[in-house]
């Protein structure tokens, strides 16, 4: 189909439209609105650089293979993302606090900034990611040879890939076109603060276009070429979904290998960690992410089905995103699957080299660089040349490197399992990091040990045997182990048989890797700057980082910074950035002074350009008199424990205070009404002792002062003196009474006593009132036999005062005051039915209260017949109370007695 | 400061408090996410549903596997949009 010029030609303007969005990024960027750079859908985008090459070709080869294993690479990193929110939130944020460039730095910041970690890891990285470029390169000349030779068949036959010898050339240009952009845009600071955001607007379409060119063809093979899902689950080879005997270990396998290698990927922790620009980032992407992936996948299966159905027996499954469209001589559709394979081989390429690149020259050029004669000859801005060079060079190196690993193992199956085999390499920086920022004992040693075990470990049992046999192990060497040592055979380790390779690598690289790390941390103490680190790390959500100068103590000469400030970050910047914080400081001049404070910032802001552990060298080595102070970052620990728990407490108090003062309001109501009813008792009784008092008084001086009054007249008024006298005392009594009873201290003798008998006694005193007031008493007592423990006299003074009350306030003349009584459960009931206009239903409540009266103009009672009745009820146990009724129907008072019914009734 | 002043700014306060603690659950529902699907996607299950049935002309088990990881998206982004709102509601 299309000439080899032609597709060139496409590709050339592919990359071309990458360099124009680069170059626009940053030129947005750099403008100082970010704007649509900054969006969480483009941090997103960005993060799928996950997806390469191998996803786009390989995961549907891998279900042509073995079915749905595909999706474990896809569900990992989605149960990582819609999970662990907190613990990428918190490597961001570290890294933030500490201008962390690469996963090596992070790791080696950690551990007290230590320079054979972050070259470990360095390494393991170079050598995971360079195979892996190089199957990124693979599957670009690859498919610009199929592209190239048309649909073919016997092209897209050979189980390796091609039939034909495979075409270096495309393969060393897209190489070289990658090489170009990174350098362009990808070293062109050193500084992490200015982020590439041109690369990552390139990625983010980049991510697009991958996306649109797998689901273009889903939906071609689905629709076009089958008539809808049904159709093409018909077509699916039986078995290609019944689980192979290793399913289980792999899927599980898979899973936790792909979750650990979405952070651990130097690529991915490039993206995710390092170029995140805000943290609330993160929460969009933890749902947008795994979305990406789910439609990514999702014609993952029905494209593989397809190829296995249509196209002739022996096509390689890796190319039928491909060999499908063509195959159907839908040649636009190709040509667009060959630009999502290439977009996403070179999103991975540009990114893993920028990322090792900053790894290389920051971890390995600059500590070998600083040790060497160089290092003295200080000249402004040298550092700086030397470091965006060393980054150049590594990134044409790694590219080289990549090309070089494609073509000498290009003839081996070696490539096609590489995927995962650097997921395994990468994987072995997981336990040290996520133990690092959880675990606050986590030591330098044990991280050191367990990168250096697991690392070898792996090359052991995976990647030096990946290559095939008589490549670096002969093959008697892979079957019988070497020198015919069969414990140590690469693919059964110890004799441990019955795992898949991939799993068996990965049981004793992680055993080693974690039991060392773990082991050690337990048992060797952390240096000083370890231990700063680590709590800075573990703890970065409570203690603000930037404070960390509390705890190093050291002087230098504010010269000597700037010198080393200008090598590092060039003349102008460096000026700038003293200036800046001299007027921080309060200071006139350019020059701030050399605090603790100064220089940490200073060595925070290098070890964005140059990694921590060499920011750390160089300002040691013009530093003097360091001295870590350990006994301060306990006190800061303690501090921000016990701000916590601080905090917490003052959470709970309020709540309680407020709970208590809800409590108080209640109570403070309560006491008021209580008061305000106080005052008018002691108003009412002092009224209701004054009126009898009055007259007392006036009367006896009437007497005393009129010698002469007559006989009947003295008499009267001496009557009228010793009525009063004997109300005022009856008064008394019954306050007195009354609030005996209330406390509880009087004790009657009770006895059982009939009390229909008391009532028809009560009524019969009562008789005289009734005829006076014009009213009848209709008596009926139903409860002959019932006996309730009480006093007599007492329940007959309730009564008649209750009978007395409904005729004072319920006398209608021609009437009949009704009174019943009944005997049930136990309980002796009498009711009294006035005929008046019954209580008012706000007045209900009042009507037990003392003094308070029934609304009748001229009364003689004090108000206290009713609370006192009550109260005596009580002290029998039982109760007095006022029904509810119809206003207008006249009062119902009710008396409720604990009784028992007897034969023989006493008195 | 006067009586209504220190009642808004107790309730401010116990609302804040509210809105920390429902933070905290939102985020300990994330973390369980992880948790549920892992468990939900262990080979176990997947063979349980690698039985022969189709649901709209799909493998089972294929849906099974698609259906949760949407779920999964699903409530991500609802934990999501919370966590954003609680943010929020601080600034």
């Amino acid at each position: 189909m299309l000439s080899a010029n032609v597709l060139s030609a496409i590709c050339v303007g592919y990359v071309a439209v990458l360099f124009v969005t680069a170059y626009l990024g940053d030129r947005k960027a750099r403008s100082g609105k970010p704007g649509w750079l900054e969006s969480p859908l483009v941090y997103t985008f960005a993060i799928s650089v996950y997806c390469t090459s191998w996803t786009f070709y390989g995961a549907v080869g891998s279900a042509a293979r073995n079915g749905l294993e595909f999706v474990t690479i896809y569900l990992g990193p989605t149960l990582v993302f819609v999970g662990w929110l907190h613990l990428l939130s918190k490597l961001v944020r570290i890294a933030r606090a500490n201008n962390i460039t690469s996963i090596a730095d992070m790791i080696s910041s950690r551990y007290g900034k230590s320079s054979a970690i972050a070259v470990v890891v360095t390494l393991i990285s170079v050598v995971a990611a360079t195979p892996y470029i190089a199957l990124q390169l693979k599957a670009v000349a690859t498919s610009f040879q199929v592209i190239v030779a048309g649909a073919d068949p016997g092209v897209a036959t050979a189980a390796g890939g091609v039939a034909a010898p495979p075409t270096f050339e495309a393969a060393f240009w897209v190489a070289a076109g990658m090489a170009a952009f990174t350098l362009l845009f990808g070293a062109r600071n050193t500084d992490t603060n200015e982020r590439h955001h041109g690369v990552v607007a390139a990625i983010a379409l980049e991510a697009i276009v991958k996306l649109t060119a797998l689901i273009a063809v889903g939906v071609f093979v689905v629709f076009g070429m089958a008539d809808g899902p049904a159709t093409i689950f018909e077509r699916m080879p039986p078995d290609l979904l019944t689980p192979r005997d290793d399913f289980a270990t792999r899927w599980i396998t898979l899973i936790l290998l792909s979750s650990v290698a979405i952070i651990c990927l130097p690529r991915q922790f490039h993206v995710t960690v390092v170029e995140n620009v805000d943290e609330r980032q993160v929460a969009t992407a933890s749902w947008l992410f795994p979305l990406y992936l789910f439609l990514i996948s999702i014609f993952i299966l029905p494209i593989a089905i397809a190829g296995l159905s249509f196209l002739p027996a022996g096509a390689d499954p890796d190319l039928f995103v491909l060999t499908l469209p063509m195959a159907a001589d839908q040649h636009g559709l190709a040509l667009l699957a060959f630009l999502g394979g290439f977009s996403s081989a070179t999103s991975m390429v540009i990114v893993s080299s920028i990322a090792l690149a900053i790894m290389i020259s920051n971890h390995i050029v600059m500590p070998l660089m600083l040790k060497t004669p160089w290092a003295e000859r200080a000249q402004s801005g040298d550092i700086r040349r030397m470091l965006l060079r060393s980054r150049r060079i590594s990134i044409v190196a790694i590219l080289m490197l990549g090309f070089l690993y494609f073509r000498l193992s290009s003839g081996s199956e070696g490539l096609a399992s590489i995927g995962l085999i650097a997921f395994a390499g990468v994987a072995q920086a997981a336990p040290s990091m996520i133990g690092g920022v959880f675990w606050r004992m986590a030591n330098g040693r044990g991280a050191l040990a367990g990168l250096i075990a697991g690392f070898t470990i792996w090359a052991y049992t995976l990647f030096l045997p990946s290559f095939g046999p008589d490549v670096i192990f002969t093959a008697s060497a892979l079957a019988d182990g070497p020198w015919g040592i069969g414990i140590l055979r690469p693919y059964a380790l110890f004799g441990l048989t019955g795992l898949d390779p991939l799993t068996h690598a990965l049981f004793w690289s992680f055993t080693a890797n974690i039991l060392l790390f773990v082991s050690i941390s337990l048992l060797a103490d952390q240096r000083p700057l370890e231990r700063l680190q680590g709590a800075l790390f573990v703890d970065v959500f409570r203690m603000p980082g930037s404070n960390s100068h509390r705890y190093i103590q050291r002087s230098v000469t504010v010269t000597d910074l700037f010198v080393l400030a200008q090598r590092i970050m060039g003349p102008n910047e460096a000026q700038r950035m003293f200036a800046g914080f001299a007027r921080q400081q309060g200071l006139d001049g350019d020059m701030p002074v050399a605090t603790d404070a100064f220089i940490d910032h200073l060595e925070r802001r290098l070890a964005g350009s140059i990694g921590a552990a060499s920011a750390r060298t160089m300002i040691s080595q013009i530093a003097v008199g360091e001295s870590i102070s350990l006994a301060e970052l306990t006190k800061v620990a303690d501090e921000a424990a016990q701000a916590i728990e601080y905090s917490q407490q003052v959470e709970e108090k309020s709540l309680q205070l407020e709970a208590t003062a809800r409590e108080l309001r209640e109570a403070n109501r309560l006491l008021k009404e209580l008061d305000a009813r106080k005052d008018d008792f002691l108003n009412q009784v002092s009224h209701e002792l004054r009126t009898p008092m009055t007259s007392i008084r006036s009367f006896s001086e009437i007497l005393l002062e009129n010698a002469d009054i007559d006989g009947p007249r003295s008499d009267r008024f001496l009557s009228i003196i010793h009525d009063e006298s004997i109300r005022l005392t009856r008064l008394l009594d019954q306050i007195l009474e009354l609030s005996q009873m209330e406390t509880g201290r009087v004790e009657w003798p009770l006895s059982a006593v009939n009390i229909d008998k008391a009532l028809g006694r009560a009524a019969a005193v009562s008789e005289g009132i009734a005829s006076e007031a014009g009213v009848q008493l209709a008596l009926s007592l139903n409860a002959p036999g019932a006996v309730a423990e009480a006093e007599a006299d007492r329940l007959v003074q309730v009564f008649v005062n209750l009978i007395n009350n409904a005729i004072k306030y319920g006398a209608t003349k021609g009437e009949a005051i009704e009174i019943n009584s009944s005997f049930a459960d136990g309980h002796y009931r009498m009711t009294i039915r006035d005929c008046g206009p019954g209580i008012p239903e706000r007045d209900r409540e009042r009507v037990f209260e003392k003094f308070v009266r029934g609304a009748q103009p001229e009364t003689s009672g004090a108000g206290l017949g009713l609370p006192i009745s009550r109260e005596i009820i009580r002290q029998f146990s039982g109760d007095l109370v006022l029904l509810d009724g119809p206003e207008g129907a006249g009062a119902v008072f009710q008396v409720t007695l604990p009784a028992s019914v007897r034969a023989a009734a006493a008195e | 400061m006067n009586a209504t002043d220190a009642q808004t700014s107790t309730s401010d306060q116990a609302d804040r408090v509210l809105i920390q603690q429902s933070e905290r659950r939102d985020r300990s529902r994330a973390a369980a996410l992880p948790l549920i699907g892992f468990f939900l996607l262990t080979p176990l299950f997947i063979r349980v549903f690698a039985a022969d049935a189709t649901v709209l002309g799909a493998p089972l088990v294929v849906i099974y596997i698609f259906g949760i990881w949407l779920g999964l998206i699903i409530c991500a982004a609802l934990l999501a949009k919370r966590l954003k709102r609680a943010d929020h509601a601080f600034r």
